[in-house]
């Protein structure tokens, strides 16, 4: 049982760890000369989702329409546009839906408020079941 | 209590479910986000007219169909028919936007299959798609005279998707 855990563990923290590697894939479009510039633009990528992907950001995909958007972001931000431009930029064109961390407005509530909700509710469920136990014990 | 519970989850469900049933294709579907903007500039030469770049101001005034297809997408070839047909009724210009083909081989597929579009612009590096808010071909976009677009459809248009979605608004009703 402990190998197996400590196995699980290991694979997780490789997986983990292998995540910076699948992102510098990108680097094989033109990067940005300017090293700090182009830190932005490897930023942004995992900000964004993949429109023609499932579950995947610019910075995962290499599909030709991410590859078409990380170019945009580039050149933005060789321009002068700030962060908040470019994702605004993507936002008002493909929707929130766009933007891997959606911002918190009434229509987005309840993909941000469920989880803790579900959570209250297990936790409640626990709470019952555990001292119920403990009152016939 | 208790004994009412699995009586109250069905209750919730079944609200739920039927709800759900009721609602259309329509309602369903988020208002696009491009809806509402205007239609943007595109820095793109036009077919046989390759010297001039599209000029959408000169479309003020102008209520125009914009149709975004490809030589090699089948999806266009399919719509192709419907196009043509909306062109021959005479509802408003259509342009088209031949993103990510060849010139050469978008002037072969419109020779081929017949012509519905006023202009065509030519992207053969697909620059026009992120500034649609578009994800592929084909893709159609009603601009009201004001150069506003006001409606979108993302995918093969169909007659149904005709006569819901760009017919009550070229009639000057609310989609």
């Amino acid at each position: 049982m402990f190998y197996r855990l400590a196995a699980l563990i290991c694979l997780c923290v490789v997986g983990f760890a292998s995540f910076p590697l699948a992102a510098q894939v990108t680097s094989i479009e033109q990067p940005l000369s300017d090293s700090s510039l182009e830190a932005r633009a490897q930023a942004l990528f995992p900000e964004l989702r993949c429109e023609v992907c499932q579950g995947q950001s610019l910075a995962d995909s290499n599909a030709a329409l991410a590859s078409d958007m990380r170019k945009i972001i580039r050149e933005k931000i060789s321009q002068g546009a700030t962060d908040a431009e470019i994702l605004s930029f993507f936002s008002e064109r493909y929707g929130d839906a766009i933007l891997m961390r959606p911002p918190l407005v009434p229509r987005t509530m309840l993909l941000w408020l469920a989880p803790f909700f579900l959570l209250a509710i297990g936790g409640i469920l626990c709470l019952a079941a555990f001292t119920k136990h403990t009152a016939k014990a | 209590m208790k004994r009412y519970a699995p009586l109250f989850i069905f209750l919730t469900l079944a609200v739920l479910l039927a709800y759900g049933l009721s609602l259309t294709a329509t309602h369903r579907a988020p208002v696009d986000p491009m809806v509402g903007k205007a239609f943007p500039e595109l820095p793109l030469p036009v077919m046989g007219k390759e010297d001039a770049q599209f000029d959408l101001k000169a479309l003020r005034g102008r209520r125009f169909l914009v149709s975004l297809f490809a030589s090699w997408c089948e999806g266009c070839l399919a719509e192709h028919q419907l196009l043509l047909s909306l062109q021959q009724i005479g509802v408003a210009e259509i342009y088209g936007i031949a993103w990510k083909d060849k010139p050469k081989d978008t002037e072969a597929w419109l020779t081929k299959h017949g012509n519905p579009y006023h202009d065509v612009i030519l992207d053969p590096e697909g620059q026009a798609a992120v500034l649609l808010g578009s994800t592929g071909v084909p893709e159609t976009y009603l601009v009201e005279p004001t150069g506003i677009i006001s409606a979108v459809y993302r995918g093969e248009l169909t007659p149904e998707i005709i006569q819901t979605k760009f017919l009550p608004v070229l009639n000057g009703k609310q989609p």
